[in-house]
This record gives C-alpha cells, structure tokens and sequence, in this order.
C-alpha cells in the first residue's frame, strides 16, 4: 500500500513542481517586461526635462547671450523666440532634438492672473503617432523669463509635449543616420520596428507619414533628407536596412 | 508512510519558497521602479523650481525697468521693500512684484522667499528751501558760512550727505553785507549746492492755479513741492534717504493780508494762497515719501538785538516791523502741519547764536536713520509636513559690495 501510495504521489510532486517552475519563470518573465515598460515610462520623464533644460538653457536653442558671452539660464531670447518659431514650425531643431522621441514646444507669457498673456510661439513636430502607434506621452512645463529688451524681461512659462510613438522613431532614426551620414561618421545603419499601422512616404513634402490600423487619420512628420522608400503596407514588424547615400537615405 | 508525509512537506516547502521568490521580485521590482520613478519626477519638480528662481530674477519691472535681482538688491540696501525712484516713476514694491510673478510661475500658497537685509546706512539727500524775505538775510550768512563745512564733516565721518539749498525768487541786499541769492556767496563742493529756485521751476510741475508757479520770495509751500520734482543738483538717487527742509519764519506766500505789508497776522483771515502753497509742499512730499522738516526762523532778528523789530535799513526805506512777530503762532502751526502730514518734524531757533540754525540742521542729518526691516520675507509660511525643495540664491546688494542670501522654498 505504501509502495502504491509513493507510485501515485512521487509523478504528482513532479507535475506540481514542473507547473510551479513555469509559474516562476512566467512571474520572472513578466516583470522583465514590465521592467522595461517603467523603463520606456521613465525615459520619456527624463527626456522632457532634458529637453526643456536644453532649451532654456543652451544658447545653441533660446538662452539668452550677452555680448560679452554671459549666457543666463531661463532666460529667453525673443529673437531667438521668433527665429524658432518661423524656421522650426514642423520639426524639432538640432540643438535639443531627440532621436527616440517627437516633441513640440510652447512657450508663453504669463500674467498676474497667471494666464496666458501676449505672444505664444511655437515649434517642434507638428504631428505625433496616435492610437496603437503610441506608447506614451507626456506634457511638462518649467518657469522661463522672456526677453525683450534690457528693459523688458517678462515672466513665462515652457511647456513641451513629448511623445513615445512608432512613428517618432522611425523618423528618429532616419533623422540620426541623415545627419551623422553629412557628416560622413555613419552611412548605414539597422533598424527593427513593430508597427501598429501601415508607413508610406510623400515624396512631394518630404513627409513620412503613418496610418493606425484602424483609423483614417495620417500622422505625418516633416524628414531631414530625402527618402527612396516604399513604405510598409501593413502592421508588423520589419527589419530594415537603413542607407545614407548623396544626402538622401535609402530604406529596404 | 513517513517518507510520503516528508515528500509532501517537501513540495510544500518548494512550493511556499517559489512563492516567496515570486512574492519578492515583484515586491523589489515594483518598490525600485516607484523609487526610480519618483526619483525622476522629483528632479523635474527640482529643476522647475530652479528655473523658476534663476529667471524671476532676471525678470524686469515694468515702471522702473530694473531686474528684480537688482530690485531686491536695492531693497536689501534700503533694508525697505519699497523703492521709491523719485516723481516720474515712483513707488515700486519689491514684495508685490516678487509675489504676482511668483504666484504665476509656482502657484499661490506654494513658495515662500526670505533675503536678510544686511546693516547698511545709506546715502542723505537732502534739499532744502529758503525763503528770501529780507527777514532771512541773517540765515543766509549762516548758512553761507556753516552748511559746506557741516556736509563735509558728515562726509569725512564716511556718511554720504549730499544738499542742495534753492534760494526762492529775491535777491535783496542784506543789511550784513549779504544778498538773498546763490550767486559768488556760498563755496560749491561735491556735497554742497546752492541754487536759485527758478533754475528749476520749469522742470517742476508746481504751477499754481493761477499759473503762477512759485508767486513769491516766501512762497516755500510750492517752493519744496518744486524742489522735491526737480530734486536735487546730482539728481535723486533711489536708495538714498531722502529729506526736505524749508527754513522760513512767515507763512508760504508771506504772513501780509488785505495786500498790507504792515498789517500783520490777521485774525480770522482764511489765508486761502497760504494754505494753497502749504498743501502743495505736503501732497508733493507725500507723493514722494520724503519727509520735511521745517526750521523757524526767529522773527525779524537783529544781529545785535534778539527781540523783534527794526533789521537795518535797506535801500531807500525801513523793512516792515511787527509783521513777522504778529503771526508766530501761525507759522509754527503751518510748520507743524507740514512736518506732521509728512512724517518730519519742526524746530525753531532758540538763539541768535552763530551756530543755532546749522545746528539744527545738524540734527535733522544726524536723526535721518531710516527704519530698517530684518529682511525680506514674501508667500506663505513653510509647511513642516511637506516635502519642500529650497533654493539658494546670492543677491548683490547695491552700492555695498556685499551679497545677500536669497532662499527660496517652494512645495508641491
């Protein structure tokens, strides 16, 4: 009986253990991904913050330089301001561009009710991945003064718009191997996307653009160089091989 | 049956540690992702506050033009958190303009900002108006004699005392070998100015009502509204304390009535003009937040005798006699509402002695302590049950060569 007993208990122990194992590898498993979803959550923080120090602060983008070269933080130059705003109505400029992210900033005075008052400028991209093409996004603000002369120096505020999507990274990609291609650091480059839509590319505006499944609205994003592309004509994933050739990027 | 129950227990232990394992890498996983994450969030609130402070100060106000660093620079020097920079632009309240622009930028109720005033004793300006009756010819001598002699020893003490005396429209000869006017009578120094009244009646915007502008060699009451606007010759400076001192022994526009110069103080008169000018003085003084100080002079003195009556004779004829003795009493009491209205105080010489009346104006220099605050303190109290982030700041303090400390503390 005894010897039953062990014949009946001992493959059940073992099955037990075997689901037990698959249960812990499936826990391991998920908080790996979860991990990497707070990841992506956490990047998309610190890179709207990274992008608005950089742009408050960097005379390369808006802080304002005395002609002796004192550059003051937070403090904006309306000339600058005004620039931005005309030369960068549909994408992000170099000085705080991210190559895994969209962004759009707006920049605004503020009153003593602390609402907007006056001018608000704008730039950055002017379109962002919508529906199942976006993973995340995110609106942050920090306090800027604007300047607009020695004597007028107003109160303001910057807020920017920041957005995880398929599209911000595909185009961030071809972006980044166009300008290290001009430079001639880098000519080609690999590229893995999973896409929730399908990607075509308007040659005529320079414009790629991405449709989610589902949906009748197309997010487009103004490119740095010219493509010879043909799109993806469905959701999924693909490799792609990303090429800089004579100043124009060739994707298979 | 005993190695069955162990290979049972067995299991369970495997099974209860699987578990625990599970149980603890969630646990960890998600605690370091809230840590992680609100280590990030908290470094976007951080950076926002600090940018928040470096550009409020950098910002500008609108009348005066200043950067609010130089704003409160200037407050610290003043140990006072209103500016005044004179008429054209006047008051700027440094806690008002900090607490509009950072309500906006931080929300009202979620800041608070402390800069200690340091101990500075600021410049003296001060302008002072004579009235050129041919009663004060003894007031001119003296102070032809003693006034740059007292600035400078003000200025060799390492105060900065700076005065300018504007003479009202006169210019009689003086009995003592003295006119009533600036001219070749009184040594100019850096400290010490003497001008007529009318240099600068055009840049002074104290027209009488009849369009007169300042109407008579006693008129002080528009006289010291003119010398306020105007100011003095090296121009009002905002962080100086700023006095005005009139030295007259009539009434503004003179103590005649009824247009006789004999008749004396007239009981019951109304004195409308007097009282006209008087106003002027003491609304331009308000406006302007300087106080004066009036100097009675003793009346119709004669070098030689101390009681009233005749001076000497001057020109072809006999200066009036008891005009100046009848109305007294009416003098100090005009004196008295024009100190009291503008927070400064009256004297009346009490001697004929050579020193009397710079003495007085000695005092009024000496006393001219402005009240200082501790410190700047603007927003709400800070919360002892929050998570604060506070942010230093060095202001440099005006003139002083020094630095304050400039603390802001903002919650969420």
């Amino acid at each position: 009986m005894k010897g039953q007993l062990s014949y009946i208990i001992k493959p059940i122990t073992l099955v037990m253990i075997i689901i037990l194992l698959i249960v812990l590898y499936q826990s391991i498993s998920e908080s790996t991904a979860k991990e990497k979803l707070a990841q992506k959550s956490l990047n998309v923080v610190s890179g709207t913050t990274d992008v608005l120090l950089v742009l408050a602060n960097s005379y390369d983008c808006l802080a304002y330089k005395t002609a002796t070269q004192s550059i003051y933080s937070n403090v904006l130059d309306i000339k600058r301001l005004d620039e931005f705003s005309e030369k960068y109505r549909e994408i992000e400029p170099e000085c705080a561009r991210s190559y895994e992210f969209g962004w759009r900033a707006k920049i605004y005075e503020v009153g003593k009710n602390t609402q907007p008052t006056g001018a608000v400028w704008t730039f950055g991209a002017k379109d962002f991945s919508t529906d199942d093409a976006r993973q995340d996004y995110i609106n942050l603000s920090m306090p800027v003064a604007i300047r607009r002369s020695e004597k007028l120096v107003t109160p303001g505020k910057m807020e920017v718009t920041l957005v995880d999507g398929e599209l911000e990274k595909l185009a961030g990609a071809i972006d980044w191997l166009c300008q290290l291609g001009k430079k001639g650091r880098l000519t080609e480059s690999p590229f893995t996307i999973y896409t929730h839509g399908t990607i075509e590319y308007d040659t005529n505006k320079n414009y790629l653009c991405l449709t989610p499944t589902g949906s009748k609205q197309k997010n487009c994003r103004q490119m740095l160089c010219q493509l010879e592309f043909e799109g993806l004509k469905s959701a999924g994933e693909y490799m792609l091989s990303l090429k800089y050739t004579d100043g124009r990027i060739v994707i298979k | 049956m005993k190695g069955q129950i162990f290979e049972i227990f067995g299991f369970l232990i495997l099974a209860i540690a699987v578990i625990g394992v599970i149980l603890m890498i969630r646990y960890f996983m998600v605690g370091s992702f809230g840590k992680t994450y609100s280590a990030m969030a908290e470094r976007h609130v951080y950076e926002e506050v600090h940018a928040g402070v470096n550009s409020i100060f950098f910002m500008t106000e609108e009348k005066s033009g200043r950067s609010m660093m130089e704003l409160v620079g200037l407050a610290a020097y003043m140990g006072n958190d209103t500016i005044n920079f004179g008429p054209s632009i006047g008051d700027v309240n440094v806690v008002k303009e900090l607490e509009w622009r950072l309500d906006a930028l931080y929300g009202k109720n979620h800041w608070h900002l402390q800069a200690k005033y340091p101990d500075i004793t600021p410049d003296v300006q001060i302008v002072m108006v004579l009235d050129a009756s041919a009663s004060m010819c003894y007031a001119v001598k003296e102070i032809s004699m003693k006034m740059p002699a007292l600035i400078e020893s003000f200025v060799r003490q390492g105060k900065r005392v700076t005065a300018t005396l504007y003479i009202l429209p006169g210019g009689a000869n003086c009995c003592n070998g003295y006119k009533l006017q600036c001219a070749n009578q009184f040594n100019e120094t850096p400290y010490f100015h003497c001008r007529g009244i009318t240099d600068i009646e055009s840049s002074c915007d104290t027209k009488t009502a009849k369009g007169a502008g300042i109407q008579t060699e006693e008129d002080y009451g528009n006289g010291i509204a003119c010398a306020i606007e105007a100011g003095p010759v090296e121009e009002w400076n905002p962080m100086s304390v700023k006095l005005g001192i009139v030295i007259s022994d009539e009434l503004p526009v003179g103590s005649e009535c009824f247009g006789n110069s004999r008749l004396g103080c007239c009981p019951g008169q109304d004195y409308a003009e007097q009282r006209k000018s008087l106003e002027a003085g003491i609304k331009s003084a308000q406006k302007s937040k300087i106080p004066i100080f009036t100097i009675q002079q003793i009346d119709y003195i004669d070098e030689q005798r101390t009681q009233c009556g005749t001076c000497c004779q001057v020109g072809s004829g006999e200066q009036p006699l008891d005009l100046q003795c009848a109305c007294t009493d009416m003098v100090t009491q005009y004196h008295k509402d024009m100190a009291s209205a503008t927070g400064g105080d009256t004297f009346t010489l009490d001697s004929v002695s050579a020193s009397d009346l710079t003495d007085k104006i000695n005092q009024i220099i000496v006393r001219a302590k402005p009240i200082r605050k501790p410190n700047l303190e603007v927003g709400s109290p800070v919360p002892l049950d929050k998570n604060t982030r506070v942010v230093e700041v060095f202001v440099p303090v005006t003139v002083s060569g020094v630095y304050t400390k400039a603390l802001v503390t903002q919650w969420s």
